[in-house]
């Protein structure tokens, strides 16, 4: 699956070593921390629930094979207090996405920072190498 | 008004009602220094004095993150500086290897964890304190104060009628607590009675049944509550430690609104199913 991120807009957003701050139940074990990377997709599905938050969407790679991606944010009083909803997204909307991913190359990620109907809203952590974790 | 005898004018017995009414709305609340909405705090301006024994109101950490504790006990993180380690006994270093938690240096992957609370099981007390402390509702009786926590919405009952803490209890998730003031500003709570099942800390940290803990609430000023905790388990421990060291607090508008954050089974089990177990599975 890691090759479906060669057909993707692909954006190394830095090099920081220092592990990410943790704002909720379960921890970045499976991250890798060190970048991130930014796709466009098409949202599938938005669960607002606990412990995290899931957002289901697919991305094309360039041979036209759909890679359906479920990424996480924190919980829904957290997303709140940065400015999310449980109405702010739906099945076919269009997404940027900005996350960090599995290491085991499976598309699964945690969103640092989404963009939806030309707005832009934090997400959960840090985009690696842009300062601090936001609370 | 040319009022003739026998007829009432009801216009003026109408408008004192109104007056009458209005006061009696509105003369309680400013009597208590309060509005109808978020207490107005001048900009530049030095909180007011603390009340005298009384801690009731709405309480948030003042750093979301401080309460939240990711990596454990807020004095004492699970972050692999030797400044804090923890003086485990064997047993209670046994007990540790026991627990795969998915924060701090010995973190697993979602899969691998056994985290009692990750199953929506009661995180008990002294967790409730230790991870996920947010906006926290106050209330005193005479007889007792009660605190309303955000997180999974439960609540726990300081008995403050002089009770004595239960000699040999039977072990509950949130165990007994009895409290007392020490000073005008100062209250003193001690718990024990606790359900060795559950962790002390997002980081796994165990306890056993002898568990005792010491929290203090120090009032600072009106706007301000501090809250340190010191853990007391001499199974686990070979000497008691400070969990939280001031844990500050900041008061709440009167009608701020307590977020709903609760454990449900079946979305957990849907966050498991869609994310943790492929996050999780075997490098392809």
């Amino acid at each position: 699956m890691r090759s479906g991120l060669g057909i993707i807009t692909l954006l190394i957003a830095g090099l920081a070593a220092v592990p990410i701050a943790l704002l909720a139940h379960h921890g970045s074990a499976i991250y890798d921390q060190t970048k991130a990377v930014t796709v466009q997709g098409v949202v599938t599905d938005w669960l607002w629930a606990n412990p995290h938050c899931l957002l289901d969407f697919d991305v094309k790679d360039d041979k036209g094979n759909t890679v359906h991606w479920t990424a996480e944010v924190s919980n829904p009083p957290d997303m709140m207090n940065r400015g999310w909803t449980k109405r702010m997204l739906k099945p076919g909307d269009a997404v940027t996405i900005t996350m960090i991913v599995a290491k085991n190359g499976e598309p699964v990620g945690r969103i640092a920072r989404l963009v939806v109907g030309g707005k832009t809203f934090e997400g959960m952590g840090r985009v690696p190498g842009e300062g601090d974790a936001k609370q | 008004m040319n009022l003739r005898p026998g007829r009432i004018s009801f216009a003026p017995v109408f408008a004192i009602s109104i007056v009458a009414l209005m006061a009696a709305l509105v003369l309680p609340a400013v009597a208590r220094g309060q509005t109808a909405g978020p207490p107005k705090k001048d900009a530049g301006k030095k909180a007011g004095p603390a009340p005298r024994r009384d801690l009731s109101g709405i309480w948030a950490p003042a750093k979301t993150l401080d309460g939240i504790q990711p990596s454990g006990a807020g004095a004492m993180p699970a972050d692999g500086k030797p400044e804090h380690e923890l003086p485990y006994t064997p047993y209670g270093l046994e007990l540790l290897k026991t627990h795969k938690s998915s924060n701090g240096p010995n973190e697993v992957a979602p899969a691998e964890e056994n985290d009692p609370a990750h199953i929506c099981d009661p995180q008990g007390f002294p967790r409730e304190d230790l991870f996920e402390v947010r906006a926290t509702q106050i209330l005193q009786t005479h007889l007792q104060t009660i605190l309303l926590y955000t997180y999974n919405k439960v609540w726990r009952t300081i008995w403050t009628d002089g009770r004595e803490l239960p000699k040999d209890p039977d072990p509950r998730w949130f165990g007994y607590s009895t409290g007392k003031w020490r000073d005008d500003y100062t209250f003193a709570v001690e718990t024990n009675g606790t359900d060795e099942r559950t962790w002390l800390d997002n980081a796994g940290r165990p306890h056993s049944e002898q568990l005792r803990v010491e929290e203090v609430f120090h009032r600072v000023d009106r706007d301000t509550l501090e809250l340190s905790m010191t853990i007391d388990d001499p199974k686990v421990y070979t000497r008691p430690w400070t969990a939280l060291d001031k844990l500050r607090f900041q008061l709440k508008p009167p009608n701020f609104e307590l977020a709903e954050m609760m454990c449900s089974p079946s979305e957990l089990a849907e966050y498991n199913r869609r994310h943790a177990a492929r996050g999780s599975a075997t490098k392809k």
